[in-house]
C-alpha cells in the first residue's frame, strides 16, 4: 500500500513536471524603454505544448503593439494552434493576436501599470517549434498634455494677434 | 557643361547611397557552433527597400534551414509592414542555390555562404521581420556509411580469427 503511495507521488510529480515542462516566465520590464526596434525573442520550444508568459510593464498611457510569427523548419520544427493573448494583472484578457500576413498580431491603447502576454502552442514537429516575438510600446500624450499642449498654441496665437494690432 | 559634371559627380554618389540606405551586413560566423537552437534576430527597418546579407560558414556539412517572416506590428498613429519580402542563399562566388521564405532541408558542404533579405517597408514606421538559420548536422553521406560498415566487418572477421587461433591453441 505504501509503495502504491509512492509510486503513485512519484508519477503525479513526473506528469506535473512534463505539464509545465514547456512554460517559462520572462520579465521584459519597461516596454517603452526598448524604442522602436521593440522586444525580440526567438525561443525555441521542445515537441508538445507549451505557454510562455511575458510580463511588462508601462510607466504612462501608451500603445502597445505586440506579433509573433512561427518559424518552421521542414519536418524538424514546426508550431501547430499558435496564439498571442494580452492580458491585464488580474489576468483578464485584453486582447487576442489575429493573423495577417504570417504573423499574430494585436494593438492596444493601456493604462499605466503591469501586463503581460501568453504565446501558447503545440511544437508539432521531431524536435519541437520555433517561434519569435516582438513587442514595442511607445507613450501616448495622456488628455492632460493634449489640453496643454492646447492652452500653449492659443497663447502663441494671442501673442501673435496682439502684435499685429499693436503696430 | 563643367557644372553639369560636377553636379552628375556629386550626384550621383548621393544617388547609390540612398538606393542601399537600408542594407545591413550581419556576419554570424560558423552556423555549426549555434547547435540546433541556430541563429534568429528580429530587424526594424524604416520605410522603403532594405537589402540584409547574413554571412556564415559552414565547418561540416549540414542540413541548412532558414526562416524569414514578416512581423505586421500597429501602434496607435505608427505601423510596420513589408511587402515583397524575399530570401535567398548563395555560395561564395555569389551564385544563388536556393531562394524563398521557408527553406530547407538544403544538404550544403563545408564551405562560405549568405542568406541575402530583401522586401520593402510600407507601414507608416517601416517594417519588421524574423530571421533564423540552423545548420542541422547531416547524416552522413552513403559513402561514409559503406567505409562504416566495411570497418564493422573488418572488426567481425578479426575477432573471428582470434576465436579460431584460441580454441586451436587449447592445451588439451
Amino acid at each position: 500500500m505504501s509503495l502504491d503511495l509512492k509510486h503513485i507521488i512519484i508519477c503525479s510529480a513526473l506528469l506535473f513536471s512534463m505539464a509545465t515542462a514547456n512554460a517559462s516566465t520572462i520579465s521584459i520590464g519597461d516596454l517603452t524603454s526598448y524604442g522602436v526596434d521593440g522586444y525580440s525573442a526567438l525561443p525555441s520550444k521542445g515537441t508538445g505544448s507549451f505557454s510562455d508568459v511575458y510580463n511588462f510593464t508601462v510607466p504612462s498611457l501608451s500603445g502597445v503593439g505586440a506579433a509573433v510569427t512561427n518559424l518552421s523548419h521542414g519536418s524538424l520544427w514546426n508550431i501547430q494552434d499558435l496564439s498571442l493573448t494580452l492580458k491585464n494583472s488580474s489576468n483578464v484578457v485584453l486582447a487576442t493576436g489575429t493573423f495577417s500576413d504570417g504573423s499574430y498580431s494585436l494593438s492596444q491603447t493601456l493604462a499605466q501599470g503591469g501586463y503581460s502576454f501568453t504565446v501558447a502552442g503545440i511544437g508539432s514537429g521531431s524536435f519541437g517549434g520555433k517561434y519569435a516575438i516582438n513587442a514595442i510600446a511607445a507613450p501616448v500624450p495622456e488628455p492632460s498634455a493634449w489640453a496643454m499642449m492646447l492652452g500653449g498654441l492659443g497663447l502663441v496665437g494671442f501673442m501673435a494677434y496682439r502684435r499685429r494690432h499693436e503696430f | 557643361m563643367n557644372l553639369i559634371i560636377k553636379r552628375l559627380i556629386v550626384g550621383l554618389p548621393l544617388l547609390l547611397s540612398m538606393g542601399v540606405v537600408n542594407a545591413n551586413v550581419v556576419n554570424i560566423g560558423d552556423l555549426n557552433t549555434y547547435g540546433n537552437v541556430g541563429y534568429g534576430t528580429v530587424v526594424t527597418h524604416g520605410t522603403g527597400a532594405f537589402s540584409d546579407v547574413y554571412n556564415f560558414s559552414l565547418s561540416s556539412a549540414s542540413d541548412l534551414y532558414s526562416d524569414a517572416s514578416n512581423m505586421v506590428l500597429s501602434l496607435p498613429g505608427s505601423s510596420w509592414n513589408i511587402q515583397g519580402l524575399a530570401m535567398t542563399l548563395k555560395n561564395a562566388s555569389n551564385a544563388v542555390l536556393a531562394s524563398g521564405l521557408n527553406m530547407g532541408p538544403l544538404y550544403e558542404n563545408p564551405g562560405l555562404y549568405s542568406l541575402t533579405v530583401t522586401g520593402t517597408g510600407t507601414g507608416s514606421a517601416g517594417g519588421k521581420y524574423a530571421f533564423d538559420a540552423i545548420a542541422v548536422h547531416a547524416v552522413p553521406e552513403p559513402g561514409i556509411w559503406a567505409i562504416m560498415l566495411s570497418g564493422l566487418a573488418m572488426i567481425g572477421v578479426m575477432s573471428r580469427r582470434r576465436h579460431k587461433y584460441r580454441t586451436l591453441n587449447k592445451p588439451a
